[in-house]
């Protein structure tokens, strides 16, 4: 595996105005690599994704985007820098699919926002045909797929997802998890945080967080060998 | 896998058939700008062709050149309003600095008045940029701040103390550069330019800018907007359009009083006739300003003592009633009918 760190943690303090959520996390992510955050609710994972795109500020510590310090600098720097965002959030339902994508590659050149609409469309096809309905007359899932097609317009190197399973049914749990299986291995890093432990099929490297610490970090193998985590997690005897 | 199925579309197809779907959807795109493009040159050439030829029909070239200042107005409004979602209170602040950097540069520096237009949308555009901690606060916050904003400015613009610069509250005459046919083709020139900014933000990457801006300022940060810089050229268009209103406004009436051009009630009437029409749309603010405006015209002749009351009860009903303004229910009375006809071929 290619060890370039395209996102780096040093112990990364950060929460809620003075209540510190999470203690000094560090935390590497190289290119190519799929890193799925566990944690219970609360344990600091959906923390550690804001502080990562710059919703909250670091309190100590440092994060290095690309190897660049980018703890000062402010979301839309962040985005630009090859950083995107992934969440239900992130699609705005009173526009319509088409200009939520093009709202994906805000900062591209014209030039290069055909080229990616067409091979987003060519991913999500479901969205292609309904390109000029309004975001909010999609299904909840289908907004998980259009959230990560607008992710994808800006062609990111690490693209940072905030539980891409919630409110979903199984069958478009396994949907998500499809479309993100094809972007795997394409060269951008992956980050996510999950309660389900489905998408650790996605996953190169798992990163345990409980009580705003990091409780396990180690490839999905090991994870997988670890038989605390793996009851805890599955809920069955490893 | 189904998934699978559902997202891998492309190598299933053939060739012929994937030229085919892209022949079909270059050609429906094509269609659909333009259809887009003729909607737009309308909504310019219309209201710009109806207005040159309105003082051979009708005689009252003050009324028609107030109806083209308050489409203006409604559509600056429109600007930082409809596009962002910050309701400017203040806004007939930008318009009286309009109407007094437009008069100085004709009086202090002998400008042609249509020189000295610009220089009041520049002025304006100006203060707006000094204005622009402003867009810091948010909602009511942020009104209320315009509003007191424009009081300070009228305050500091009518000081006696500054006689000697602004002519303090004793007014302002221009009389000597006087023309009503020249102040009349500059109305129609900034009713069309108006009309003509809105869409050019509307379509522009600006326009969707605001937009997500206006449904989630983080969301739209997280879209790698920057949503200071944003909103604020929305901020500097919107003063910008509101200068040139009063820029016209001075050179159509030439003598006037600070109070005049500081009247809270230009802002009232901009941000209700927006409303009317239809914020975020082209032509709601058209609509509105025309339709209101030559109303509370008519009634104010004919029933003074009740224009007013009968004023105040149409607003009340439309923004109850009627929220996305005339444009949203035309638009939502056409897609029933469309719905219903399908359902009736069905």
């Amino acid at each position: 595996m290619d060890s370039r760190f395209v996102l780096r943690l040093s112990n990364v303090v950060s929460g809620y105005s003075d209540l510190p959520v999470l203690w000094g996390i560090d935390l590497d992510v190289t290119e190519n690599e799929t890193l799925v955050v566990l944690g219970a609710n609360g344990a600091g994972k959906s923390t550690m994704i804001k502080t990562i795109i710059g919703e909250l500020p670091l309190k100590e510590g440092s994060i290095e985007l690309l190897g660049e310090d980018v703890g000062k600098y402010k979301i839309h720097q962040r985005i630009g820098m090859g950083l995107a965002y992934m969440s239900e959030l992130g699609v705005f339902p009173t526009l319509s699919i088409h200009e939520n994508l093009m709202l994906g590659a805000y900062g591209l050149k014209r030039s290069d926002v055909r080229h990616r609409l067409e091979e987003v469309y060519s991913l999500f096809s479901e969205l292609k045909g309904r390109k000029g309905d309004l975001a909010s007359s999609l299904s909840g899932g289908q907004r998980k797929l259009l959230g990560i097609g607008k992710a994808l317009m800006s062609n990111p190197k690490v693209l940072v997802m905030d539980e891409p399973s919630s409110g979903l049914s199984p069958l478009y749990v396994k949907e998500v998890i499809a479309s993100l299986s094809t972007l795997t291995g394409t060269g951008r890093a992956m980050v996510i945080a999950e309660q389900n432990v489905s998408f650790l099929q996605l996953s190169n490297r798992v990163c345990v967080i409980e009580g705003g610490r990091v409780s396990f970090e180690g490839s999905t193998t090991e994870f997988e060998n670890q038989e605390v985590l793996h009851k805890a997690f599955f809920g069955i005897e490893g | 896998m189904r998934s699978e199925e559902k997202l891998g579309d492309i190598p299933a197809k053939s060739g012929d058939r994937q030229m085919t779907d892209k022949g079909q959807s270059l050609r429906g795109l094509g269609s659909l700008l333009k259809r887009r493009n003729l909607k737009d040159l309308l909504a310019v050439v219309v209201p710009v062709v109806i207005f040159s030829l309105a003082p051979h029909f009708y005689s009252n070239e003050i009324l028609l050149i107030s109806i083209m200042i308050y489409v203006a107005l409604a559509e600056g409004v429109n600007i930082i309003y409809g596009f962002t979602g910050y309701l400017p209170f203040g806004y007939v602040g930008f318009y009286g600095v309009g109407a007094y950097a437009t008069s100085l540069a004709i009086l202090d520096f002998n400008l042609p008045p249509e020189v000295s237009i610009i220089v009041g949308g520049a002025i304006s555009a100006l203060v707006a940029l000094v204005l622009m901690p402003l867009l810091r606060l948010k909602g009511s916050y942020f009104a209320i701040a315009t509003l007191a904003a424009a009081e300070a400015l009228y305050a500091i613009i009518g000081n006696p103390s500054l006689k000697s610069i602004t002519q303090g509250p004793y007014g302002i005459n221009i009389g000597s550069v006087y023309s009503s046919g020249g102040s009349y083709v500059v109305a129609v020139v900034l009713l069309g330019l108006s009309i003509l900014t809105v869409i050019a933000v509307k379509r522009s990457k600006l326009g969707l800018a605001l937009r997500a801006i206006k449904n989630d300022p983080v969301s739209a940060s997280l879209s790698g907007v920057n949503v200071v810089v944003e909103r604020t050229k929305a901020w500097l268009i919107s003063a910008a359009i509101a200068g040139l209103a009063g820029g016209v406004f001075a050179w159509t009436i030439t003598i006037f009083y600070p109070s005049a051009v500081f009247d809270i009630s230009i802002s009232v009437f901009a941000i209700v006739f927006a409303l009317f029409g239809g914020v975020g749309t082209t032509m709601g603010p058209v609509i509105g300003a025309v339709v209101l405006y030559g109303l509370y015209s008519y009634v104010g002749v004919t029933q003074p003592q009740y224009f007013q009351l009968i004023f105040g009860a149409i607003i009340v009903v439309f923004v109850l009633f009627v929220p996305k303004g005339i444009v949203g229910l035309l638009g939502t009375a056409i897609n029933r009918l469309g719905s219903l006809g399908q359902r009736q071929r069905g």
